[in-house]
């Protein structure tokens, strides 16, 4: 071989799989990464491991007892859950709640979302290795944590919701000390929306990394921050309003958060403006709410129906499908949360990037393994996805068991 | 505004204000507990208890147990009184709304780990 013939080294295909218990990841999920060098060429998502069995658990419980055990589906979000399905069995028992207790509702789900994005914002920063903004970005979500743990007595769990209403009110006296807390809130987000567009050390890590194209976002299903990163406008809150969102909007103050960067940077940029958008809207909800009771009594027994009751949780569109029978228990109850819509993007988004850049492609989503308990799998060939029911599941095991016995007869 | 190090001010002035976090175990200042924390359930005043059960039924995740009045207890009309299995408690608050007569209580004492799960049962 003569010196000036250019030598080509194919570098062999690895497959490398992160999780599901891996340093980077602090949830249970699987992703098989095929990698060519330190190019990501084929991505596969595994994710199941954390199934709980909470929807058939909550079949065997009464309605008022399953509000708090959704709530523990997710600690990030256990306002929305536990909201939503308040709200879900209040549409199967067709009662209108108070207008306080809907504010009230409204104002927990939007300082949840506060708190929740802040927290993306931390871990972003520190999967890009950014950790001293971290640290400061988690010091000042306490602010918005003690604001949560003032009206409702607990830090994570908040259970402010009830069949009928909320259980707290938000008393006269705590008023200025929230609209305080808004404003501190207010100058550090502004700051830390600086610190994310300007500070080099995170803005060139993120951008033009884990591109998920328009056309793709809205054929895969993206929701959330997700696809609004991609223009893709879906929003709960503006398309179909509930609770005191509708007033709200009613207004015409408020506008979806949109980028058409299509990156994990354009999705940083649409949290951190709805951050800001979200103190916005905790004020106006506290300054126009109305007086007046704060709860309706309901009767236990709910009147058989279907329905089907969505909000806009932090990490995008929650379903709550119920079916009710006529007692004080589910017919059936099918959550769809928001990180389970978002899986199907991810394959995509990881495919012809840097191995290095992985994990904050994985965090873009904002992922709550806790969320989902179902099974997706990626063919990374030809594109296809699967996802893959319960029933089907046990035969493939049933027949895979078959061939690969575990121990000798 | 771009310029280097867009958390250099913020740095500087990290380092010489007071330490954002609390040395809990040696401290209790600055811990900011509110009034309506949802602590340590507390079978308040079981003087007015009626041994209903309705607290054993609502409690989503089973921690109470009625058991026969000990001879300590305050006699209740139906013999029973709840004990909670403090363990299993997610102080979810429901068996305190839905007391009807107000005997129940969750306490703003927060400092609950306990050795054994015999100590976490209340009485
Ligand atoms: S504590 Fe209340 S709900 Fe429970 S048995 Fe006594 S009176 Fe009934
Ligand atoms: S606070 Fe909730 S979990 Fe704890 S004993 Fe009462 S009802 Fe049960």
């Amino acid at each position: 071989m003569t010196s000036t013939e250019k030598r080509v080294v194919i570098p062999p295909r690895v497959s490398i799989p992160i999780g599901p218990q891996h340093p980077a990841l602090k949830e249970p999920g699987m992703f098989k990464l095929t990698i060519e060098g330190e190019y990501i060429v084929d991505a596969e998502v595994n994710i199941g491991y954390n199934h709980r069995g909470v929807e058939k658990l909550a079949e065997s419980n009464t309605h008022i007892q399953n509000l708090y055990l959704l709530a523990r589906i997710c600690g990030i979000c256990s306002a929305t859950h536990n909201g939503n399905y308040a709200q879900a069995v209040e549409f199967a028992a067709e009662v209108e709640i108070p207008e306080r207790a809907k504010y009230i509702r409204t104002l927990i789900w939007e300082l949840d979302r506060i708190h929740s994005h802040i927290l993306w914002l931390g871990v972003a920063f520190h999967e890009v290795g950014f950790d001293t903004a971290f640290m400061y970005t988690w010091r000042d979500r306490e602010v918005v944590m003690d604001m949560l743990e003032s009206i409702s007595g607990n830090r994570v769990h908040h259970d402010m919701n009830t069949v009928g209403g909320v259980r707290r009110n938000v008393p006269d006296e705590l008023v200025p000390r929230l609209l305080r807390g808004l404003d501190r809130l207010e100058e550090r987000m502004k700051y830390y929306r600086d610190v994310v567009i300007y500070e080099k050390t995170f803005w060139d890590r993120v951008a033009g990394v884990g591109i998920l194209e328009t056309d793709v976002a809205k054929r895969t299903g993206a929701v959330g921050p997700t696809a609004r990163g991609s223009n893709v406008p879906v929003d709960v809150r503006f398309n179909d309003p509930t609770q005191a969102y509708i007033p709200m909007m009613d207004t015409g103050d408020f506008e979806m958060v949109l980028s058409d960067r299509c990156d994990v940077a354009g999705r940083s940029v649409v949290r951190v403006v709805e951050t800001l958008q979200a103190i916005d809207m905790c004020r106006w909800l506290l300054q126009n709410m109305p007086d007046g009771p704060i709860r309706e009594r309901v009767r236990p027994r709910i009147q058989p129906n279907e329905v089907l009751a969505r909000h806009e949780a932090p990490r995008g569109e929650l379903i709550h499908y119920l079916v009710t029978n006529g007692t004080d228990k589910p017919e059936r109850i099918k959550v769809r949360a928001p990180t389970h819509a978002n899986w199907v993007s991810m394959a995509h988004t990881l495919r012809g990037n840097y191995l290095a850049d992985a994990p904050i492609i994985l965090a873009a989503i904002d992922p709550c393994y806790s969320c989902t308990d179902r099974v997706v799998i990626v063919d990374a060939e030809d594109d296809t996805m699967e996802l893959v029911p319960l029933d089907v599941m046990r035969v493939r095991a049933n027949k895979w068991y078959k061939m690969h016995p575990r121990r000798e007869e | 505004m771009p310029r280097l190090g867009k958390m250099e001010r913020e740095l500087l002035r990290g380092a010489v204000s007071k330490p954002a976090t609390v040395v809990y175990p040696a401290t209790k200042r600055g811990l900011n507990i509110p009034k309506g924390l949802r602590g340590r359930w507390e079978y308040a005043e079981p003087a007015k208890c009626t041994g209903c059960k309705i607290c054993e039924r609502v409690c989503p995740s089973g921690a109470i147990e009625m058991i026969e009045c000990r001879p300590e207890d305050v006699k209740t009309k139906t013999g029973y009184r709840p004990i909670c299995h403090f363990d299993r408690c997610t102080l979810c608050n429901q068996c305190v709304e839905s007391c009807p007569r107000n005997v129940l209580r969750l306490t703003g004492e927060f400092e609950m780990a306990y050795l054994s799960r015999e100590d976490m049962v209340i009485y």
